[in-house]
């Protein structure tokens, strides 16, 4: 079994937005960055992956199994999800919800919570409501990586953490991947953390997946263009992707850089064109920004 | 389902100065009233008081911290959380009965007054427990805030009913009957009465539980 996870047109009708024929699949062994704007539906692909929501059609295979199968209850011990905004008992300790939670999992390793928790620098004593937002994102981790997961589910979740603590995070993460073997689905608004760790990249917006691809592809095809105004027409226009209007010009995406230079030649002998290799933050800006 | 009723448990704990106050200010309040007619009635009326804590609790702790999501995310189905709501705060309730019978045989050897039988104290469980089975499904449904209401006007109407329903059958009954009801509900006469009751709300359960899972199915948490 190659996919570890495969989304099938999936489809979630609310009353004010829809996600829309959302497809896409994770390989066994490889991390997925999931980027979009907020509300682009991020946080609801994952709570359909997870079960949390219905959706209304389409198919969702976990491990080869459906998520709507009687067996997907027992596949979830293989699953660790961390959620954007805590739901753990505000009045129970962390060793409670540990515990708690614990009891669940056949995998689960009350030694490797423990050790998670000191690196974490989680008091095991303390209540939930005595936490603070990134202290939590840290509990709900300690306990998805307590317990042997081969998949990670990660909802935004080094949105409320300081730098060190995003740091510390990321090299779990790749300390995780290179020593389980697990695969990890990581929603986060910080392109510079999905850089980072992701092999893969796939991007929302508005409730429709509008790409995804490897990221060393991603960014070695395209290149971040800035060009004069007045040297804007339909013709390049062709070419060109998310155009965004800058000072004394626009930016934009491409991938072709030679027909765009060839274009611009022709045009006029004197224009110049600079090109550069896009950063996923520039990606982001021009696939899911507005053209313009 | 062990781990679900560790959980009730703990959440109880929450509510352990609540309960500990009940327990201890109702039967003071009437002792001191000096009313032995409200406490022969106490181990009865305790059951009520007392069950509420624990079943409304539990469900408005869930989605006051919105539990419902970390449940889900573990190994379990949504079927098996409705199942862990029924059982567990059923099991609880139920434990009730035997700390009842203490209460009661204190009250009848310390207080000198006879109080209801165990008959009644049963039938009020049962009763609390057919309340929830009302309750639940609505909950399943529409969500805690719109079930509250509902709850509210369920323990309104019980609270207010049953004087006013005992009232209209002492007015009702001759004299000779309600004393041969009581005889029935203090003898083992009364025991195929009370296995009537509870297969009735046990049926009751059964269909409330399914009800809820088909609800719970298609909500959105």
């Amino acid at each position: 079994m190659k996919n570890i996870l495969k989304l099938e047109k999936v489809n979630k009708k609310f009353t004010d937005f829809q996600l829309k024929d959302v497809s896409f699949s994770l390989e066994r062994g490889f991390v997925m960055g999931f980027i979009g704007k907020n509300g682009a539906g991020k946080t609801t692909t994952l709570n359909c992956i997870i079960g949390i929501s219905n959706y209304d059609s389409g198919e969702i295979e976990i491990l080869g199994e459906s998520n709507r199968s009687h067996a997907f209850c027992k596949l979830k011990e293989k699953i660790g999800y961390v959620s954007e905004e805590s739901f753990f008992y505000e009045n129970f300790t962390v060793a409670w919800t540990g515990n708690f939670a614990g009891k669940f999992y056949s995998g689960w390793d009350p030694s490797l919570f423990s050790e998670y928790c000191r690196r974490f620098e989680l008091k095991q004593t303390r209540k939930i409501k005595e936490l603070s937002k990134g202290m939590k994102t840290k509990l709900g981790l300690a306990i998805a990586l307590s317990h042997k997961a081969e998949l990670l589910i990660l909802d935004e979740p080094s949105s409320g953490l300081d730098p060190e603590a995003r740091r510390d995070l990321l090299d779990i993460l790749m300390e995780v991947m290179e020593s389980n073997e697990c695969s990890i689905l990581f929603s986060s608004h910080i392109t510079a953390d999905i850089q980072k760790i992701a092999d893969y990249v796939c991007m929302i917006d508005n409730g429709r997946i509008i790409l995804c691809e490897e990221k060393d592809k991603l960014l070695e095809n395209y290149h971040f263009v800035q060009l004069d105004k007045k040297y804007r027409n339909k013709e390049l226009d062709k070419y060109l992707l998310g155009c965004r209007e800058i000072k004394n010009g626009y930016s934009a995406l491409t991938r072709d850089k030679t027909a765009i230079e060839k274009l611009l030649k022709k045009q006029n002998r004197s224009a110049r064109l600079f090109a550069e290799k896009p950063d996923l933050d520039n990606l982001f800006l021009h696939f899911i920004g507005e053209d313009k | 389902m062990k781990n679900f009723i560790y959980k009730e448990l703990s959440l109880l704990k929450s509510q352990i100065k609540f309960i500990l106050f009940i327990a201890v200010f109702i039967p003071v309040f009437f002792i001191v009233s000096g009313n032995a007619v409200e406490l022969q009635y106490l181990p009865a009326i305790a059951v009520i008081v007392l069950s509420l804590p624990i079943s409304i609790n539990s469900i408005y702790i869930d989605e006051k911290n919105n539990s419902n999501r970390f449940l889900l995310s573990l190994p379990l189905a949504r079927d098996q959380l409705v199942k862990a709501k029924y059982i567990g705060t059923s099991a609880l309730i139920l434990l009730l009965i035997p700390l009842l019978f203490i209460a009661e045989t204190v009250i009848d050897v310390f207080a000198k007054v006879n109080t209801s039988s165990y008959f009644a104290i049963i039938l009020s469980v049962l009763m609390v427990i057919l309340l929830n089975c009302l309750f639940y499904p609505v909950n399943y449904k529409l969500g805690y805030m719109k079930a509250m209401h509902l709850y509210r006007i369920m323990y309104l109407v019980v609270f207010m009913g049953i004087p006013f329903l005992l009232a209209r059958i002492s007015r009702s009954f001759s004299a000779d009957t309600i004393s041969r009801l009581k005889k029935i509900s203090s003898t083992a006469a009364g025991i195929p009465l009370l296995l009537a009751a509870a297969c009735f709300v046990a049926l009751l359960f059964y269909l409330s539980l399914k009800l809820s899972i088909v609800f719970y199915r298609k909500r959105e948490i």
